[in-house]
């Protein structure tokens, strides 16, 4: 538990930051900020603070507005052994939760396409196996994709270190 | 674990479901698929969902640390086995190019992952406009770069609630500006192992007058109101209110059984000084997927006095409970329990005196776009907190008037001392041991000497029985 905590935080050191910036941009491209140097004045120190308090060996954090990258900065070490630094364009961090995104976006993209209906059980989808009918309603993609924060699955199953343990999502899922 | 069925929803199995079923209708792995059409349009080439990271990334990829005796120990890859729940290792500007792509609806220079229409469409989070449609779709602005992830804050004030045990808590507010403050609170419960499930139905004001000014249309809301002509019999009520949105299931059917309380309805006559009310449960029965069910909905329907010949009326009190043929009967005593904690959950109280607050400010227009209702939410977190603080001493204060008149109508229900929380919970009778943990899990017993101490981790302390009369 403890060392996926860690991990944790080293990514949300990368992302959070990112997520922020970007509700500000979203309104006022520049506000607070008069150019991409302002702004990494300022995230140097919120950075280097965090990464010093919190142990964390590195990050990285992007920021876009106006559909371009605004800003982009790697910190600290992404290997310490290897002495390999953290380049924001190529350092790549585990983002976990976030591939949902990617997920939900590529359901989207059949749904324009007219594969899939998010109002229809998805059991018409399924072809391994069935989900059983436990409730009356039937599952929809509609009721997958909102998906509510408290309350993830068990984390026993969920994760391994052991690449032997990779299965098929079929097998994985129809347990 | 979790039985498979409703519960998938909500974790991430459901992603990955939705992960396999965007294989099973491509064609190809979800891997090549996410590679194919997200990543190679995005440029994305510092990118991968594969597990372990293909041979030519793997060293661009972090190690993982955990900081412990003062020194950093290198940790190795973790495989996500629900890949499409969270498989994915990613640069910091390629995630940027991600969001371009979302926060430009879709498009990334001249090319495109999503419609135009789409991406607003997946960016909604109201997506099915309609009322009674469980609040959906907020899920995914919760992990989202985007000014709506502030809703994830307004369900994570009620996720903490914990209620008798293995009963799971689902509560959030949705914005529909254009009803009344009660149909935008939403509840649901259900319980693991037999699929029992309550779930709090949409509440609403109403008014009617019959000189309605021009301006004025059946359906409009009228001072936080909907303008519609009384319904005084109950099952035509939940026809025409329920049945087409909350309700779909039930539509066309005529309930098996009903039942009267007439002291909840002479309860809501002295609370509300409403010149009529009936109170009723009715039982419906149906089949789904070969399997029958029952339902019952509870609500209180009052009818406030003409006044300058407008009429308020309005449904209170609403609520359904669902269940495999049976089991509604047979564990009536714990729905009943259940169902009399949560209506009190000081956060849930609060929260929903701020809607309230919020609606009488006149700020419905402001928050017609639930993002900005999001964060209108968030700045009143601390007066959320102190609001709650401030609920549960009252209730405290008034916890025995209210648990008298509460059994009044509930039967069934005894109430104890939570030595955690330092104040009262309902429980189901009939039992001869009662425990609870620092979490609010509560283990009933039938054998009087059973201690949950043995063999576990938590500290578990005995509650006693209150005697409501008596403080």
């Amino acid at each position: 538990m403890k060392m996926k905590s860690r991990i944790v935080t080293i990514l949300l050191a990368s992302l959070a930051v990112v997520c922020t910036s970007l509700a500000g941009t979203e309104t006022n491209t520049t506000r607070g900020f008069r150019g991409p140097a302002e702004m990494e004045a300022f995230v140097d120190g919120v950075i280097a603070a965090q990464l010093e308090s919190l142990h964390i060996p590195g990050a990285a954090v992007a920021v876009v507005a106006d559909g371009k990258v605004y800003f982009a900065k790697g910190y600290g070490y992404a290997d310490l052994e290897k002495h390999r630094k953290v380049d924001p364009e190529t350092t790549m961090f585990r983002i976990a939760s976030v591939t949902k995104l990617f997920t939900w976006t590529a359901v989207m993209q059949l749904v324009e396409q007219g594969k899939l209906d998010l109002k229809v059980d998805v059991n018409a989808y399924l072809k391994a196996f069935k989900i059983p009918a436990t409730f009356p309603e039937p599952i929809t993609l509609t009721h997958l994709l909102t998906h509510t924060a408290g309350f993830e699955d068990s984390e026993i199953g969920e994760y391994s270190l052991d690449p032997a343990h990779f299965k098929s999502l079929g097998q994985v899922l129809a347990n | 674990m979790r039985p498979p069925g409703y519960l998938v929803v909500y974790s991430n199995y459901g992603a990955a479901l939705a992960g396999l079923i965007v294989q099973e209708v491509s064609g190809m792995p979800w891997e090549d698929y996410i590679e194919k059409n997200i990543l190679a349009p995005l440029d994305m080439h510092h990118t991968t969902v594969r597990q372990p990271v293909p041979a030519a990334l793997t060293n661009d990829l972090v190690t993982g640390y955990l900081y412990a005796g003062g020194e950093f120990q290198p940790q190795g890859f973790e495989i996500e086995l629900k890949s499409p729940a969270g498989a994915m290792s990613a640069s910091a500007t390629d995630m940027a190019r991600f969001m371009i792509a979302h926060l430009q609806n879709g498009r990334y220079g001249e090319k495109r992952i999503l419609s135009e229409t789409t991406a607003k469409t997946m960016h909604s989070p109201l997506f099915t406009n309609a009322p009674g449609v469980s609040p959906m779709l907020y899920g995914f602005w919760e992990r989202t770069p985007n000014g709506e992830r502030m809703l994830e804050h307004g369900g994570g004030t009620f996720s903490g609630v914990t209620l008798l045990s293995l009963w799971q808590f689902q509560g959030q507010i949705l914005w529909l500006h254009q009803f009344s403050v009660l149909a935008n609170l939403r509840l649901r419960l259900w319980d693991t192992n037999t699929s029992t499930t309550i779930e709090w139905l949409p509440m609403q004001h109403f008014s009617y007058t019959d000189q309605l000014p021009g301006l004025l249309h059946p359906g409009d809301n009228w001072m936080g109101g909907i303008v519609a002509a009384p319904v005084t019999d109950p099952i035509q009520f939940v026809e025409s209110f329920w049945t087409p949105q909350a309700l779909p299931h039930l539509r066309n059917r005529r309930p098996a059984a009903r039942e009267d309380f007439p002291g909840i309805a002479r309860q809501a006559i002295a609370n509300d000084r409403c010149w009529q009310a009936q109170a009723v449960r009715l039982r419906y029965a149906f089949e789904r997927q070969d399997r029958p069910w029952e339902q019952d909905v509870c609500f209180t329907l009052a009818y406030a006095p003409v006044n300058a010949g407008v009429a308020m009326w309005n449904v209170q009190r609403a609520y359904t409970c669902f269940a495999p043929k049976g089991g509604l009967d047979a564990r009536a005593s714990h729905i009943k329990a259940v169902i009399a904690n949560v209506n009190m959950t000081p956060e849930w109280l609060a929260t929903y005196s701020v809607v309230k607050q919020l609606q009488r400010q006149g700020l419905q227009q402001q928050m017609a776009d639930t993002a900005a209702f999001g964060r209108k939410l968030q700045e009143y977190t601390a007066h959320i907190r102190q609001l709650g603080q401030q609920m549960h001493e009252e209730r405290m204060k008034s916890f025995d008037r209210i648990a008298e008149s509460q059994r009044e109508y509930l039967g069934g229900v005894e109430t104890y001392n939570d030595p955690y929380q330092r104040q009262g919970v309902y429980m189901p009778a009939g039992y001869k041991a009662y425990w609870v943990n620092e979490k609010g899990e509560v283990v009933l017993s039938e054998q009087a000497s059973y201690n949950p101490n043995v063999g576990d981790v938590n500290d578990w302390r005995k509650m006693e029985r209150r005697d409501p009369m008596r403080q």
